[in-house]
């Protein structure tokens, strides 16, 4: 009896043990802090778990507007953390998860379109139970479907608001913005924003809708300390890479690991609404994707909207630090120089004050 | 060449270039975020040898005025050369590591078990040449 006993205890142990860890999960990798960005194709519930206790410690819907769709694990955060992923119109059904060293996809099954791509950082990826498909490195953009908002008439994806707290700001007169016309539009205010963006280098950008008007952020570059943008290519490369030639100021610099890595990135928000900027500051990851996951252009329903007095355009500049090479990227809380002086050494201010 | 002249060569390669390479890493940690794990992988590159030449300089001291000999020239040569080519090579990990990708520590780390081994060399050398045993001078 007591076998039996025994037994019984033993397999409801290993049950419990599989129900805890089945799945896919997050592993903190050599004390990195794990750090995902979720991109919803379809109505589908994100929920994250404590894999060892099971406990729920974050949760993402595609239908709440404007929520944060980022989440980084707590400083000193050793266990690792389970997914789940539910489509809204058929709970309790289960995806299969299709997964690389970059991103994690849910879908109905292998050929099926994603309905929800998870990119995660500073973790290492730890299937139990049934392994994930190989996820195709480009499925996440290019397979996936269009989410509505890329359509040019549809409303763009909304940008977080309150949006995430910047390391420095600068509200821009409103003549800078309006210039000559006597009736100026949201079209006429982003064709300015985007003349100036673009005769500074800046040719990527994205728009998402915020309350009443729009945010268009432009692609992370590199900058000097002075706010100066950095010569191409070394612009755009979003890493600190070794040396490719012997400059004695730069191989000094590297040889004492002074080497710094200073990145910004500009989002210009233009909205009646009152500006206040949350308290948490956006992770790399999350802002390395913001030019990319917006709209390029400024959709139709906007356009004819009228940039009236009630109207505000703040530039938010978010500047992110890398101490020395293979080095991760901080945000930096407080810039070291005014928004003003990042604008004006952007050049952008030059442009718009023409 | 005398073993105590040998002996005196010998420290003072070690000695000086330790110096010059504690000099840099103590540059380098003023500014690097990685200065804790660059001294912790420094200084056990270093100090076992340090300790031995000391440890042999204290011993010879306590065992007071002994009459000098001839040192074997192959023994006191491979000491000598193995020693300055470790540090050498140490020097070059550090002059080096801007042009690795893997960073500064990455790069240091991965140098580990062939630099481990070059200094398992260099300390038998150093070993082999502090024991020897040659025949004193004739009427010393």
């Amino acid at each position: 009896m007591s076998k039996r006993l025994s037994f019984l205890l033993l397999l409801v142990g290993c049950l419990w043990q599989m129900s805890a860890i089945a799945g896919v999960a997050l592993c903190p990798r050599d004390g990195e802090r794990p750090e995902i960005q979720i991109r919803f194709f379809q109505a589908v519930q994100v929920r994250l778990l404590e894999a060892d206790s099971g406990q729920v410690v974050a949760s993402f819907d595609s239908r709440e507007e404007g929520a944060s769709r980022t989440w980084q694990a707590p400083e000193g955060a050793r266990g690792c953390y389970a997914i789940e992923a539910e489509l809204a119109a058929a709970p309790g059904k289960a995806l299969i998860c299709l997964a690389n060293d970059e991103a994690i996809g849910f879908a109905v099954d292998a050929q099926a379109e994603l309905a929800t791509l998870i990119r995660y950082r500073g973790a290492r990826l730890e299937t139990r139970g049934t392994p994930c498909d190989a996820l195709p490195k480009q499925r996440g953009v290019e397979a996936a479907p269009k989410p509505p908002a890329a359509a040019n008439g549809g409303a763009p994806p909304a940008f977080a608001w309150p949006p995430p707290r910047p390391s420095t700001r600068r509200t821009l007169a409103r003549h800078l913005l309006t210039g000559s016309a006597a009736v100026p539009t949201l079209e006429y205010v982003a064709g300015r924003l985007q003349a100036a963006l673009e005769a500074n280098g800046y040719v990527e950008y994205s728009y998402y809708s915020v309350p009443g008007g729009f945010a268009l952020a432009t692609r992370l570059e590199r900058i000097y300390p002075d706010g100066r943008s950095m010569a191409e290519p070394k612009r755009w490369e979003v890493a600190l890479g070794p040396l490719t030639r012997f400059d004695l100021a730069e191989y000094l610099r590297a040889l004492f690991d002074a080497e710094r890595g200073h990145f910004r990135i500009i989002v210009f928000i233009v909205t009646p609404a009152p500006l206040v900027t949350g308290a948490e500051p956006p992770s790399a990851a999350a802002a390395l994707a913001w030019p990319r996951e917006g709209v390029p252009v400024l959709p139709d329903a906007m356009r004819r909207l009228s940039y009236d007095d009630s109207f505000q355009t703040h530039a938010l500049i978010y500047e992110f630090e890398t101490r020395g090479v293979g080095q991760p990227a901080e945000f930096k809380a407080s810039s070291s120089i005014t928004g003003d002086a990042h604008l004006r050494r952007a050049k952008i201010l030059g442009v718009l004050e023409q | 060449m005398t073993v105590q002249t040998a002996k005196k060569r010998l420290a003072l390669i070690w000695f000086t270039g330790a110096a010059i390479l504690f000099l840099f890493v103590f540059g380098l940690s003023l500014n690097s975020p990685s200065a804790t794990a660059v001294w912790a992988w420094f200084l056990p590159t270093v100090m076992p040898n340090l300790s031995l030449i000391v440890g042999v300089w204290v011993a010879d001291t306590r065992a007071g005025s002994l009459p000098d000999r001839p040192t074997d020239p192959f023994m006191y040569g491979l000491a000598a050369g193995l020693s300055g080519f470790y540090l050498l090579l140490i020097a070059g990990l550090f002059l080096l590591h801007p042009y690795s990708a893997l960073g500064l520590t990455g790069w240091l780390q991965s140098s580990q078990l062939w630099l481990a081994a070059m200094q398992s060399l260099a300390s038998l050398a150093m070993g082999a040449f502090y024991v020897q045993r040659t025949p004193a001078k004739p009427g010393s």
